[in-house]
């Protein structure tokens, strides 16, 4: 299963890097293929591209804030979910929305 | 029942070959508990196993706590002590050490990459999320508190800053500042965050310049990315001394552990 994830926060150094290192740490044990773009104090880092987007078998988008570029998801189901959820249950994450 | 640390890092890894046997020795003198733990490695073993040394596999540069829990705790940290210190560079090997900027000058290895200033304190009484708040930001800005409260509390309305079970890391972006400004406040009494995740002990606040440069938006992300590992967590939740919770957090800041 091939994810791809956006995580931003408002401050923009914590919690977007948390949830990515907590998603990329955790795909493997769910033999999930992620790739994670965050938008955090560093600017668009590891960014998705529309090919990205458009293999992808889900797209999540875990952010508290407005995430830049949301255009690119439009007509895409992309489930939101808050970063208290990743932090808190990674795993549930995943045995949710990574089969 | 109460854990003892000693915390020190290594600037020599031929050390754990003379050092290995003489701490077996001691640790065996004691009811308590003496565990080695490798922190930037995440190993730990048993002091009084022959093969402790071999298995926390002290390289240079390593930060590494022994740990000790039992009745004679506090008396096997001060007799360890004196030996760890003959072979490592101990971290709050005097009484009169604070958490202070100064740590940065008394330990260059431990230095983060961007000028950081350092606040510190216990609470004594039951803190509730506010007056937490509000310490932190009275640390930070004595004269001045009030626009970094609110900060804070704008912040915290958004979503709670609790990050790791236990763990608070309020952060915010502030003007007119040009380095990096981390506040602690440890509590023995659980802080009600508004989280999901539960009560804190440890709250650090994190107030960044409002444009900052490369350097301390790397030292603040490793910090925040290392919460994650465990072993990180579970050591800054556990630390007794400021001084060695302080080299805790700068070393953190200082690279990204494995």
């Amino acid at each position: 299963m091939k994810i791809v994830a956006v995580t931003a926060c408002p401050t923009g150094i914590a919690h977007t890097y948390m949830a990515a290192d907590a998603l990329i740490k955790a795909a493997p044990k769910y033999n999930v293929q992620i790739k994670v773009e965050t938008q955090g104090a560093m600017g668009i880092e590891n960014p998705l591209s529309s090919h990205d987007i458009a293999q992808a078998d889900k797209v999540l988008i875990v952010s508290d804030i407005d995430i830049d570029q949301a255009a690119r998801f439009e007509g895409v189901n992309a489930i939101r979910i808050s970063i208290e959820e990743v932090l808190l249950n990674v795993d549930k994450v995943f045995l949710v929305h990574g089969r | 029942m109460n854990e003892y640390q000693l915390t020190f890092l290594v600037d020599d890894a031929q050390a754990s070959a003379v050092v290995a046997q003489p701490l077996r020795q001691l640790a065996k003198k004691f009811k308590c508990t003496l565990r080695i733990i490798n922190v930037t490695q995440n190993r730990s073993a048993e002091l009084t196993k022959s093969i402790a040394m071999l298995q926390a596999g002290l390289i240079e540069g390593d930060l590494c706590q022994i740990t000790a829990i039992g009745i004679d705790a506090e008396l096997a940290c001060f007799v360890l002590k004196d030996v760890i210190a003959e072979h490592y560079t101990l971290i709050g090997s005097q009484i009169n050490y604070e958490f202070s900027s100064q740590l940065a000058q008394r330990l260059p290895q431990l230095c983060p990459p961007s000028e950081t200033q350092w606040h510190y304190a216990k609470a004594h009484t039951e803190l509730t999320k506010f007056e937490c708040l509000k310490g932190l930001a009275q640390l930070i800005h004595p004269k001045h508190p009030d626009e970094l409260i609110l900060a804070f509390i704008k912040r915290e309305e958004r979503s709670s800053t609790c990050v790791t079970p236990g763990i608070a890391l309020p952060h915010v972006m502030f003007d007119n500042i040009d380095h990096i400004s981390i506040a602690v406040i440890t509590s023995e009494t659980p802080i009600d965050w508004a989280s999901k995740m539960g009560d804190v002990h440890i709250a650090i606040a994190l107030v960044m310049p409002a444009k900052p440069n490369r350097e301390q938006i790397i030292a603040a992300t490793n910090l925040t990315r290392n919460l994650l590992c465990d072993q990180i967590s579970e050591r800054l939740l556990l630390t007794r001394s400021s001084v060695d919770l302080q080299a805790l957090l700068m070393y953190s800041m200082s690279r990204l552990l494995p």
